[in-house]
This record gives C-alpha cells, structure tokens and sequence, in this order.
C-alpha cells in the first residue's frame, strides 16, 4: 500500500451533466516515472487539476502517501508532498529568475510569510536557489524577469517551480509543450535529471519521449483508464491501439 | 520604453554596501535642508502636511505596487489612526499622564494594523474586483459608522485637540510647526526604512508574487489570502501613522479624513508618482500635495486637473513619474536620449501649448458657469480673456485641439525612432 505514491480510486468528476472524468483507478508507484497518454479531451489535464487540487472532485479518492488528499486546497497538498507543473507557463512574470525561485523554496524551508530577516541574509535560501539555478541551467539568467526568457528556459524555470517545492511527488503536465526537436531532446535530459528518485507522473503526447523515458504508461480515453502497464504492454495492447495507438498518424496525431 | 528602461534599472544588481546606502543619505540631507530652505510657519505647515501624505502613499503602494491590489478605501485607516491617536492624547492629558508626543502615532499606527488584521481578514478572500469592491465597502461602512457615533468622531467639525497637552519631551514643547517637522521627518525615514526593509523579506517577495500570480503561489505552499491579508494589516499600519501626524499637525481631525475623497486623493498620489519605483509614490504625495496646497488658491478647478494628470499618467505614462525619471535616466546612460532630443522637445513645446489651450477652456468654463457672479472678465495664464467673448473661446480652442493633432504626427516618429534606437520591442540591452 505504501509503495504507491498515489492511489486514486474510483474518482469521477463532472461538471453539470457532462462526465469528464468516470471512476478513474490509478497508481502511482513509489520512484516510478509514469506517463499519462490520451487523446485530446480524454481528461488529463481535468486529472491533473483534481490531484493537486484546482479542481475538488465529485467523488472518489486520491490517496498521496496513504493520505488522503481529495477536495484539499492545493497548498495543503503541496505541504501533503505533491507537487506540479502546468502546461500553458504559469511563473511569476515580473520578477527575476532568482526570485522565481526564492518563492518556491520558502516554505520547504521553513521561513513562510516571514519578515524577520532579508532574504538576502537567508543563507539556506541563496544556497538551495543557487542549486537550483545550476540544476536548471539558469544560472546566467539569475536576474532576468521572467517574461524575459525564452520559452524553453520559461519551461525550465516552470519546472523549477515544481521541483523547487521539495515535494517527493510531482506532477508534470507537458512539459515539453511546443518546444522543437532539439529543444525537446534537452528538456527531457534536464526533466530525468532534476527528478531523479522523486515519483513522477507525467502528461506527454510526444511518444519516442515516453517510450524513452517512463517505467509505466497509463492510458485515458473518455475519463477512465483503459490500461496500464510497461511501454511493451501498452505498445502490445490491442485495445489501446485501437483506442489511440492504432491511427495511423499516431506520433502527429498526438 | 519606459517599463523596458525601468526593468534595467531595476534589475541591475547593486548589492554593495555604497548603493544601497546613498539615497538614504540623500533623503535624510534633503529633511535636514527643507526647512531652512523653506522657513516660516506656513511653509513648514506644508512641509508637515506634504511628509504625512508621504508616508501614507508609501503605505498604499504596499498595496496597489507590491501586491497588485486595488483598494478603494485605504483613508479609513488613515482616518482611523487619526481618531485613535486624537482620542489617546485626549486620554492621556486628561489622565495626567506623561506620554511624549512623537510616541503618539506608535498608538494609532498599532491600532490601524489591529483594524487591518481584521479589515484585511474580510477584504483578502481575492484580489482584483472582489477585493476592491470589499475595500469600498467596508470605508463607506466606517464612513456611515461616524454618523452614528459622533461621541467618537466627532460631529461635522470633528475632534479637535491640543498637542502642547502632553507637555514636552525631547527638548520640545510642539507649539511650533518646527518641531512637528522634526516629528513627521523622523517618522518618515521609520517608515520609509522600514517599507524598504519589508520589500526584501520573504513576505514582501510573497507580496510581488501574489501580484504577478496569485495561483501559482498556493501551489507553492503558500496562501495568497493570507499574503494579501498580512500586507493589508501593514499598510494600515502605516497608513495609521500617517494618519496620527496629520492629526497632530492640523490638531484636528474630521470625517473627511477617511472618506472616499482621501481615498482618491491617495490612489492619484500613488499612481500619478509611479508604484514600481519605491520612492514613486513620494514624488506623487508631494507634486499632488503641492498642487492641492497651490493650485486651489488659484483656481476653483483645481480637482479636474488632478483628473487631467491622472488621466494623462494612466494613458501615456503608466510608469507614472518616477517611471518617466528612471526611463529617462536609463537612455542617459546609455547615450540614447540624445537622438531623441529635438522630437521630445518638440512635443513637449506642442504639449504645453496644447495644456495652455485646454487651462483657458476650463477656467472660461467655470467663470462662464460655476463663478458666473465674479463677471466675464478674468486673466488665465496672464493673457486677459473674456468667458463670454468668442476669441477668447477661440483662441483655447485653437490651441488645445491645434496643439493635440499636431503633435499626433511627431508620436509616431518617435516612436520609430525609439525602435530604431533598441528601446521599443524586444530586449533593452
């Protein structure tokens, strides 16, 4: 039970009469990378949402660590272990890099809604968010607003965040939206990298991506999960290609 | 141009010891220099009056800069801090006790945050609209609230007081407006320093980030209410301070003071002086103040052209003042200002002509209107002008619409001159 970073059971959500998501089972295994595919509108994102909780679900449960966590808002589930990134670039616009970072990096460390010193005197801060900028490969970027940066470093610093947050689990939602070929091979070096030994569940449509990096695929069509299991079984399934796989424009189409 | 020049400015690091220290030194040399450049009991008034609103658009920016909020009633605790102070000092000289009276806003500046804390509570649930609309409410609500007690606020001539009550402290006995100088500076450069201060810790990093997006921060861990809440009681704060020095200036204190108008008055303060420039909002308190002081000895209009600039900042120059300062100091340094010169001087010339014309068509219209019984004749700008004669009219007219189209044309040179030079579009460096 406890080897699973996430359990979700039997989660359903609508909005009015539409069911987005319909009795949704899934687990999340602990230090697994695992990917989410699915057709447009199969409910990833909805998924998403009610795990970190944007969203409170009509029912079911999300179990983090055993815990549970359905219907919480997200900065309880952020202190619960969890935490994400999101699609369309969600930083701070105005401010710099650096302070990007020191945000995200606060409450891990304890100093919250503190005014009882500089954060230029926080030398936990500067060290982690040093780190981090390195990690990220930002350092040259340290004092640059935000909106400054090109999309790919928006993209790193977005994952920054999430990563920043210390949660043992996090959720990605793609990543690599948008990005080219080149630009995409980086950024999943760099994802495999800061995530090592956290838990990940992964949005992503770019199949050589998945195929390359995830221990396990899940696969939503119409708000349930029709199989999961290792990339070779998914590949195998026959239902999941016809569901998804089997079009011919399978990679585009994605 | 002026964001891009800002954000240079701005992001350039200048983390050594002399930087960081210099415009401290400045501000407390040009306290010191003020009231011997500026003596006699009516200037040092003004002074006082100018340091006060100071302080308390300092405290709105907090608010509307730092956190990106909108309130429409930050005057009821400027107003409040008044009224506590007023009523403590009327207290304490009652009871006979010794408080010295620089002390006196420490009261109403703790009583405004307590209120703020609880005010901020209801007002924080969301920014933008919700949280505006809250801030009206609950001023309008305190506003209504005075009506019902005028044991407390007085009734429409307010709470008056004797600040020599408190006997002296300090070497000073506070009957002159010297000595309230030196009360309301110090107070100033607490404020000030300590606004800074606030800026650079993690709440105050927290306050910017609620700004620029207030989701994300709850997936940081974090709750923006909470942010939001904790710089609404600091505002208030000071905005209390405020509030007590201009009660111990005037000796009085009104309803007035935390009504919807000083609200206005300390938005326009804020935003005409520039809210992503910290000492922004001091330019605004004091070129408003000093205008309100000036402006309505000279003419009845005085609040339309407060409108006016408003208006003009808001459309042309949202950096507000400062903002136009720092872009402007930027280009110095990058020797790009040069180039620009005879377009912007252009401009400018075209720009006062346009006011001019604009000035002679409100004052006409109020002496046509409003001020009717003082006659047609009157002198605007030192020209003698008739409200009832169609050269007069004329004349405004030609220049205010002459000088706006002509200058519609030179606009869009600068501009590509402005791209041309890097400053428009893309990086500033």
């Amino acid at each position: 039970m406890s080897a699973n970073a996430i359990e979700i059971r039997d989660l359903r959500k609508s909005f009015g009469p539409v069911d987005i998501i319909r009795g949704v089972n899934l687990e999340l295994r602990a230090g697994e990378r695992h990917a989410l595919i699915g057709p447009n509108g199969a409910g990833k994102s909805t998924l998403f949402h009610l795990i970190s909780g944007r969203l409170r679900p009509t029912s079911g449960k999300i179990l983090l660590h055993g815990q549970e966590i359905q219907g919480k808002p997200p900065a309880r589930i952020v202190h619960a272990g969890l935490s994400r990134s999101f699609q369309i670039t969600n930083i701070f616009p105005e401010m710099t890099v650096l302070e990007n970072l020191r945000c995200a990096v606060l409450w891990k460390l304890g100093h919250r809604y503190s005014v009882l010193r500089p954060l230029g005197r926080l030398r936990d801060v500067e060290a982690e968010c040093t780190r981090l900028l390195e990690e990220l490969r930002l350092t040259h970027r340290r004092t640059s607003r935000a909106d400054s940066l090109s999309y790919p470093e928006q993209r790193a610093l977005e994952l920054g965040l999430a990563v920043a947050s210390g949660a043992d689990t996090l959720l990605l939602d793609e990543p690599m939206a948008g990005m080219s070929h080149s630009e995409t091979a980086a950024a999943l070096e760099l994802i495999m990298a800061v995530t090592e030994g956290r838990s990940l569940l992964m949005v992503e449509h770019d199949m050589g991506v998945i195929f390359e990096m995830a221990d396990r695929i899940s696969v939503l069509v119409y708000g349930e999960v029709i199989a999961t299991g290792t990339p070779e079984e998914i590949r195998a399934n026959p239902a999941v290609q016809e569901a998804y796989l089997g079009t011919p424009n399978a990679e585009e189409a994605a | 141009m002026t964001m891009n020049a800002i954000e240079t400015a701005r992001s350039r690091p200048g983390q050594t010891l002399l930087p960081a220290t210099l415009p401290w030194a400045a501000v407390i040399a040009v306290l010191f220099i003020l009231p011997l450049a500026f003596p006699g009991t009516a200037m040092v008034s003004t002074l006082n009056y100018l340091g006060t609103m100071a302080i308390f658009a300092l405290s709105y920016n907090v608010l509307l800069g730092q956190t990106g909020l909108l309130s429409l009633g930050h005057a009821t605790f400027f107003g409040l801090g008044g009224f506590i102070a007023t009523h403590a000092l009327l207290g304490m000289a009652e009871a006979g006790w010794a408080f010295p009276l620089p002390l006196l806003p420490l009261i109403g500046g703790l009583g405004a945050f307590v209120l703020g804390i609880f005010g901020g509570w209801l007002a924080s649930g969301k920014g933008g609209m919700p949280f505006a609309m809250i801030t009206l409410g609950l001023s309008e609500l305190v506003y209504a609230a005075a009506a019902i007690f005028p044991s407390i606020y007085g009734s429409e001539e307010g709470v008056s007081m004797d600040r020599m009550e408190l006997g002296s402290s300090f070497g000073m006995d506070y009957g002159s407006a010297t000595d309230i100088y030196v009360i309301v500076a110090v107070w100033f450069v607490i404020c000030a320093a300590g606004l800074k201060y606030f800026t650079t810790t993690p709440l105050g990093l927290l306050a910017n980030a609620v700004r620029d997006n207030a989701e994300r921060v709850e997936f940081l861990g974090f709750s923006a209410r909470r942010v939001r809440m904790w710089t609404y009681a600091i505002a208030a704060g000071v905005a209390g301070i405020a509030g007590s020095l201009a009660a111990i200036n005037f000796e009085i204190i009104t309803v007035i003071e935390l009504g919807a108008a000083t609200s206005t008055l300390v938005l326009l303060m804020t935003y005409i002086g520039g809210t992503r420039v910290f000492f922004g909002p001091v330019l605004g308190a004091v070129v408003i103040g000093l205008m309100k002081v000036w402006l309505s000895d000279l003419t009845p209009a005085w609040m339309l052209y407060f409108g006016l600039l408003f208006i003009f900042v808001v459309m042309v120059a949202p950096g507000g003042l400062a903002g136009i300062l720092v872009g402007a100091g930027a280009m110095i340094r990058a020797g790009r200002l040069g180039p620009q010169l005879p377009l912007l001087a252009a401009i400018g010339g075209l720009g006062l002509l346009s006011l001019a014309g604009v000035i002679m068509l409100i004052e006409l219209g109020y002496r046509a209107g409003l001020d009717a019984a003082l006659g047609s004749q009157i002198r605007i700008l030192g020209l003698p002008m008739d409200a009832h004669g169609l050269n007069s009219w004329g004349l405004a007219a030609l220049l205010a619409l002459g000088g706006a189209l002509s200058i519609r044309p030179l606009l869009s040179r600068l501009e590509t001159l402005q791209h041309r030079l890097g400053l428009k579009g893309g990086d500033p460096a």
